[in-house]
């Protein structure tokens, strides 16, 4: 998760812009209480989208309240008050913590600093999973780690093999995540949330492989991308096609949004269907920089 | 229309020879002929008709060699009902000197089910080129390219920078560009 799946706050009503603000605090929160207090560390807008699909489709309300934030205690922040659907995409942000790290400190190819910070990271990480995982006692979440290692083995495969098709990685990955949120739902709202999981998991693959186009070319990494163009620029001038395939995530996602019923989150996740994710999309295209990672709401 | 393999109460994969007796057999129980005077005559023409119209179907399919055995037809039905993986064998069974351009369109639906789209793409693109006549192919690759415009059309390249050109920046250049001049001896805006 990078953070590129956000609304365009400036087509949003203030009521809405300061819900999402809410929602995204109110995660950092769960997060921080219920699983680690060090998760927050790995909080990202995509996981936002999350919580509202959950919200949506279990017909959850979001509740704001009053805060003190941790992080910035001089101001007190409206954050929503802990449900469901946020204390399972804090289980699901915590999973997918873990096998990121585990992916980073595999790669070898980091400094001694940040291999020792990320070290530390990974086992507080670990051992929060762990605790959770003991204190599950029907064994779900045990079963989704084992779905999303076996997704991510076949990733990785892939990668190792050198597949060229970035179709072929994009899918895996969306199914990375698309078992990573497998839980905690009636079964046909778990179908749906899987379904734009899968998509959701899929299309930040496409717009990380773009996005870091130049950055792989210079160290050599893996990107499908890359393999197929051979260089940066000539992967660049494909930017109809790049748009064409970002074009058919969005509108099958936007098309199975409209099938469930939002209530208070509809205007934010209409705004990132419809708008955020076009956006956002053209701006990794264009290679505008900070379309990732950037700062907090 | 139906399936005209279904009209005809055949499989797809039935042999030519099996086709024309069904036709044969259909044709003779529902001949006008046999209703004269009778009130279920209108029916049985109608009837009738449909089942002309399967046969001339199935014979056009299958005099462009396009479904030799029906591969391509029952292709089609699996994947209606969502049985991709049947479906993509079957394709798959298709020698590469007998693929047509229905071959690779199937085979572009399937990769656009699946989330391929990079996949499903080159697959029209073949299909189209093979065969540039047939809407079918032509516009499932015309689809997916407007489909770009699907998500508002709200296209700026940076929502947080307002990048439009505004009136002050057209005086301030104009401005600039006046002193530019007027300082090489020149004049652009005599008033100022």
């Amino acid at each position: 998760m990078f953070g590129y799946i956000r609304p365009v706050q400036s087509e949003l009503k203030v009521k809405d812009a300061e819900l999402y603000k809410a929602l995204y605090c109110g995660l950092c929160r769960v997060m921080k209480k219920e699983v680690s207090s060090v998760l927050p560390l790995s909080i990202s807008y995509d996981y936002v989208l999350l919580a509202a699909v959950r919200a949506g489709l279990s017909g959850e309300t979001f509740w704001a309240e009053h805060q003190i934030c941790p992080y910035k205690p001089y101001r007190r922040k409206k954050m929503a008050r802990p449900v469901k659907a946020l204390s399972d995409t804090a289980i699901t942000a915590l999973i997918l913590t873990k096998y990121n790290l585990d992916d980073k400190l595999a790669d070898g190819d980091i400094s001694r600093f940040k291999k020792l910070f990320l070290c530390i990271y990974r086992n507080w990480i670990a051992r929060a999973l762990k605790r959770k995982i003991k204190k599950d006692n029907s064994g779900t979440l045990a079963g989704v780690c084992g779905k999303v290692e076996e997704k991510l083995s076949v990733l990785h495969e892939m990668e190792r093999a050198g597949e060229t098709s970035a179709d072929r990685p994009a899918v895996c990955s969306g199914e990375v995540l698309e078992a990573a949120v497998a839980f905690g739902l009636e079964p046909e709202a778990e179908e749906k949330l899987r379904l734009i999981a899968r998509d959701i998991g899929s299309f930040i693959y496409w717009l990380d492989a773009v996005d870091d186009l130049e950055k792989d070319e210079k160290s050599g990494a893996y990107n499908p991308l890359l393999l197929q163009y051979h260089t940066a620029k000539e992967a660049r001038k494909e930017a109809k096609l790049l748009d064409m395939i970002m074009a058919q995530y969005t509108a099958r996602m936007a098309k199975l949004a409209q099938t469930i019923q939002f209530g208070q989150t509809s205007k934010i996740v209409e705004n990132i269907f419809h708008l955020g994710l076009g956006v956002t999309s053209r701006r990794v295209l264009a290679g505008e920089k900070g379309a990732k990672h950037e700062r907090s709401v | 229309m139906k399936d005209p393999y279904s009209i005809l109460g055949v499989s797809p994969d039935a042999s030519d020879e099996d086709i024309k007796k069904a036709y044969r057999a259909l044709a003779k129980k529902y001949h006008p002929d046999n209703y004269r005077g009778n009130p279920l005559g209108e029916l049985a023409n109608e009837k009738m008709q449909e089942i002309n119209q399967a046969y001339d179907e199935i014979q056009k399919i299958r005099s462009a060699g396009g479904d030799t055995g029906g591969v391509y037809t029952r292709a089609r039905t699996l994947m209606q009902s969502g049985r991709l993986g049947e479906a993509e064998t079957l394709l798959d069974h298709v020698s590469a000197t007998m693929r047509t351009a229905e071959w690779y369109f199937l085979k572009g639906r399937i990769a656009q089910e699946r989330g391929y789209f990079a996949e499903a793409a080159g697959y029209f693109d073949t299909a189209a080129r093979m065969d540039p006549l047939n809407r079918e192919y032509t516009h499932a690759k015309q689809t997916m390219y407007t489909n770009q415009n699907r998500y508002g059309g709200y296209r700026p390249a940076n929502p947080d920078v307002n990048a439009q050109c505004s009136m002050c920046d057209v005086c301030t250049a104009l401005y600039c560009a006046d002193c530019c001049c007027e300082c090489m001896g020149g004049d652009l805006i005599r008033c100022c």
